[in-house]
C-alpha cells in the first residue's frame, strides 16, 4: 500500500517528459515531413514582404560600355528637359505613372536612357505647364535634355499625330538613339484618341 | 496486450495533442480572419476607410490631367461615407459568398452633370461625345477599383463563405475527436492525461508560431495597395499574438492538472495515515 | 598508392559534378534568350514586349542571377508554355477570358518562382511592381489585366505576379501571328 505512492514526484515528471516527447515528435514531422511545404509558402510571402526603401539611387554611366551600372529608382526625379522654342523647362522623372505625371515629365521604363544608344520615349500630360506646346515644335527645334550623369542635345526631324493604340509609332530598338515626346491629342476637352509624337536624333557629345 | 494498448494510448495522446493544437489554430482564425466584424474593426482602427477615401479622390484628380476639365467637375460626385458603405458591403459579400455590386449610376448621373455645367460655363464643346463618355467612364472605374481590389485574390475570395463554414463543422469534429481519444486513453492508459495533452499542445502552438513567423517578415509585407498592406500586416501580428496569448492560458491549464494529477497521489497518502 | 587512388576518383568525381553542373546551369545571356524568344502556342505568336524585353535585360544586366535560378525560371517557362499548348487554346489577347484551371496552373508558376527566388515582386494598386535589391522600386509594369490602359501600357495577355523582370508570361504589345 505504501509502495504504491512513492514515486508521488515522478508522476508529474513523467507527465512534462511525455509532453516533450509529443513536442519534439511534432518538431521532426514538422522539420522533415512538412517544412518543404511550409518554406515554399513562407518564400512566396516573402515575395511581397520588401523593405521599401524612397531614398535615391546613385546614378552611374558607364561611358565606354554606352550603358547605364545604376538606374534611378522608378518614380525619382533624375534630370530635366529643356526646349528653348517654347520656354520649357520641367522636370523629368523615371517612370510614367499617372502619379509621376502629375509632376512632370515621365521616362518610359521600358525604354532605353539617353546615352545608351536607343529609343528614349518621354511622356508628358497636354495641360499647360506640361507638354501643351510641344505641338508649336517643328523640324529643326533644339530639345536638351539635362542629366544628373550628363548632358544629352537632340534635333527634331519628325512630328506626327497618331492613334493612341498605334505602337508602330513607338518603335524601341537599340540601333540608334532616338527621342520620342508625345502628349494626348488634340487639346480640349474628354479623353483623347489620339498623340502628338516628337522625333529628334542626338546631336553632340555626352558631358559627363 | 497491455503494452500494446499502453503503445495506442500514447498515440493517441499525441494525436489529441496535435488536434488540440490544430483546434486552438482554427479557434483563432474563426475569431479573427473568418470574422466579419473583427476585420470590419481592424479597418476602421487602421483607417483604411479614409485612406481608400484619399486614393481615389487622388487617383480622380489625376485623371483630369490632360482632359480639358476643370476639377470642379468632380466635387460631390459621391460622399466620402459612401466609399465606407460600398467596402462594407463589399466585405459583407465575401463572408456571405455572395455578389456585391458597387453601385455607381448616382456617380455617373452627377458627374455628367458637373461636366455639362462646367462646358456651358465656359463655353466649351467636348472633342466629341464619345471621348466623354470614355472619360467618365474612367473615373467611374477609379472609383469601383478602389472599392474591389479584391479582383486579384479571387481564387481564395471566392471560397472564403465556404471556408469559414468547414472551419466550423472541423472544430465539431475535432472536438468530438479529442473527447474519444481521451475516454479511450483513460480506459487503457492512464486516468489522466489531460494535462499532458494541454502541456504538448501549448508547446507545439508555441512552436509552431515560431515556426512560421520566424520565416516571414510581416513588418514589410506590401500588396495591392498601401492601406490594405497596413491592415494585413496588422491582422497577422494580431492572430501571431493570440496564439502566443491562448498556448499561455493552456500552459498554465496544462500546469495545474499536471500538479492536481500528483497532489492527488499525496492527499490519498494523507488520508491513509 | 591507396591515397594517390582515392584522389583520382574523387577528382574524376568532382569534374563529372562539375561537368553535369556547367552542361546544365543556365547562364544569364541563356534565360534572356529563353525570355525574349517568340513562342508558337497553338498558332497563336506569344512573346515580350520590346519594352519588357529592355526591361528584362536590364534587370539580368544590373542584378545577378544565379545559375540555379536561372535554370528554375526557365524550367517554369517551359512549364507554363506546355499548359498552354495542352489547353488547346488559340487566343491568349485576354488572361481574364482564359478558363480557370489554365489560370490557376499558370499563376501556379510565377508562385513557384517567387518561392523558389529572391526577387522582390508585388501587386500594388493595379501594377506589377519589382524592386531593387535595395528596396526602391525597379519598375512598374503596367496595367494588369483587365485594364486597358492608354498609350504603351496595353492589353496584359497574362498577368502574374512578377519575380522575375522579363517572366516571360506577362505580354503586353501581343503581337497578334506576327
Amino acid at each position: 500500500m505504501h509502495k504504491k505512492y512513492k514515486f508521488k514526484g515522478k508522476a508529474f515528471v513523467t507527465y512534462v517528459a511525455l509532453s516533450f516527447l509529443f513536442v519534439c515528435v511534432f518538431i521532426v514531422i514538422i522539420y522533415f515531413g512538412l517544412n518543404h511545404t511550409i518554406r515554399k509558402y513562407t518564400n512566396i510571402i516573402n515575395t511581397v514582404a520588401i523593405k521599401e526603401s524612397k531614398n535615391d539611387r546613385k546614378v552611374k554611366f558607364d561611358n565606354a560600355q554606352k550603358k547605364m551600372t545604376s538606374i534611378p529608382s522608378y518614380g525619382s526625379k533624375y534630370g530635366t528637359i529643356k526646349i528653348d522654342k517654347i520656354n520649357l523647362d520641367l522636370p523629368l522623372y523615371y517612370g510614367d505613372n499617372e502619379e509621376i505625371l502629375s509632376y512632370g515629365i515621365g521616362h518610359y521604363a521600358g525604354s532605353y536612357f539617353p546615352g545608351e544608344g536607343g529609343s528614349v520615349i518621354l511622356a508628358g500630360h497636354n495641360d499647360p505647364g506640361y507638354f501643351e506646346k510641344i505641338l508649336e515644335l517643328g523640324n529643326n527645334d533644339k530639345i536638351v535634355l539635362d542629366l544628373n550623369y550628363g548632358k544629352f542635345d537632340y534635333q527634331i526631324y519628325e512630328t506626327r499625330i497618331v492613334s493612341e493604340n498605334d505602337l508602330s509609332a513607338f518603335p524601341i530598338q537599340d540601333n540608334e538613339e532616338r527621342l520620342i515626346l508625345y502628349t494626348c491629342y488634340p487639346l480640349g476637352v474628354g479623353h483623347k484618341t489620339e498623340r502628338f509624337v516628337v522625333y529628334a536624333h542626338r546631336v553632340g557629345e555626352t558631358d559627363a | 496486450m497491455r503494452k500494446f494498448k499502453k503503445l495506442v494510448g500514447y498515440i493517441l495522446g499525441f494525436i489529441s495533442s496535435v488536434l488540440l493544437t490544430i483546434l486552438v489554430l482554427l479557434f483563432v482564425f474563426k475569431i479573427t480572419i473568418f470574422n466579419q466584424n473583427y476585420v470590419l474593426q481592424k479597418l476602421e482602427d487602421n483607417n483604411y476607410y479614409e485612406e481608400v477615401t484619399k486614393s481615389i479622390k487622388r487617383d480622380m484628380g489625376n485623371s483630369l490631367m490632360s482632359s480639358g476639365l476643370d476639377k470642379s467637375i468632380l466635387d460631390g460626385i459621391f460622399k466620402d461615407g459612401d466609399i465606407k458603405v460600398d467596402i462594407k458591403g463589399f466585405i459583407a459579400s465575401i463572408y456571405t459568398g455572395s455578389k456585391y455590386k458597387v453601385d455607381t449610376d448616382s456617380l455617373k448621373k452627377k458627374l455628367n452633370s458637373n461636366i455639362d455645367e462646367y462646358l456651358k460655363e465656359k463655353g466649351l464643346e467636348a472633342t466629341d461625345k464619345k471621348s466623354l463618355e470614355t472619360y467618365v467612364d474612367g473615373v467611374v472605374k477609379i472609383y469601383k477599383d478602389g472599392i474591389n481590389i479584391y479582383g486579384y485574390l479571387d481564387g481564395v475570395i471566392s471560397s472564403f463563405a465556404k471556408i469559414s463554414t468547414y472551419t466550423d463543422m472541423f472544430i465539431g469534429f475535432i472536438i468530438v475527436f479529442i473527447i474519444v481519444c481521451l475516454v479511450v486513453i483513460r480506459k487503457w492508459v492512464h486516468k489522466r492525461y489531460s494535462g499532458v495533452v494541454c502541456l504538448s499542445s501549448s508547446l507545439m502552438l508555441l512552436y509552431f508560431r515560431w515556426f512560421i513567423y520566424d520565416g516571414i517578415d510581416f513588418k514589410n509585407i506590401i500588396i495591392i495597395s498601401d492601406s490594405f498592406s497596413k491592415v494585413i500586416r496588422k491582422v497577422l501580428i494580431d492572430v501571431g499574438d493570440k496564439v502566443i496569448i491562448v498556448s499561455m492560458v493552456l500552459l498554465i491549464i496544462s500546469i495545474v492538472l499536471n500538479l492536481n494529477n500528483s497532489l492527488f497521489k499525496i492527499k490519498r497518502i494523507r488520508k491513509s495515515l | 598508392m591507396r591515397r594517390i587512388k582515392i584522389f583520382t576518383v574523387l577528382c574524376l568525381v568532382l569534374s563529372v559534378v562539375i561537368g553535369v553542373s556547367s552542361v546544365k546551369a543556365m547562364s544569364e545571356s541563356q534565360l534572356l534568350e529563353k525570355l525574349t524568344a517568340t513562342y508558337d502556342i497553338n498558332g497563336y505568336k506569344f512573346q515580350l514586349s520590346d519594352g519588357d524585353r529592355v526591361l528584362a535585360k536590364r534587370y539580368l544586366d544590373l542584378y545577378e542571377v544565379s545559375s540555379a535560378h536561372a535554370d528554375y525560371i526557365a524550367g517554369e517557362i517551359d512549364s507554363a508554355i506546355k499548359d498552354m499548348r495542352d489547353s488547346g487554346i488559340k487566343d491568349f489577347s485576354d488572361f481574364s477570358k482564359l478558363p480557370s484551371s489554365l489560370k490557376e496552373k499558370l499563376k501556379q508558376h510565377v508562385l513557384n518562382v517567387a518561392a523558389n527566388t529572391s526577387i522582390k515582386a508585388t501587386v500594388k494598386n493595379g501594377k506589377v511592381i519589382v524592386f531593387n535589391p535595395d528596396g526602391t522600386v525597379f519598375a512598374e509594369i503596367g496595367k494588369l489585366v483587365k485594364n486597358t490602359g492608354s498609350n504603351l501600357n496595353i492589353i496584359a495577355t497574362v498577368a502574374l505576379l512578377v519575380t522575375a523582370v522579363g517572366t516571360v508570361l506577362i505580354v503586353r504589345n501581343v503581337k497578334a501571328n506576327a
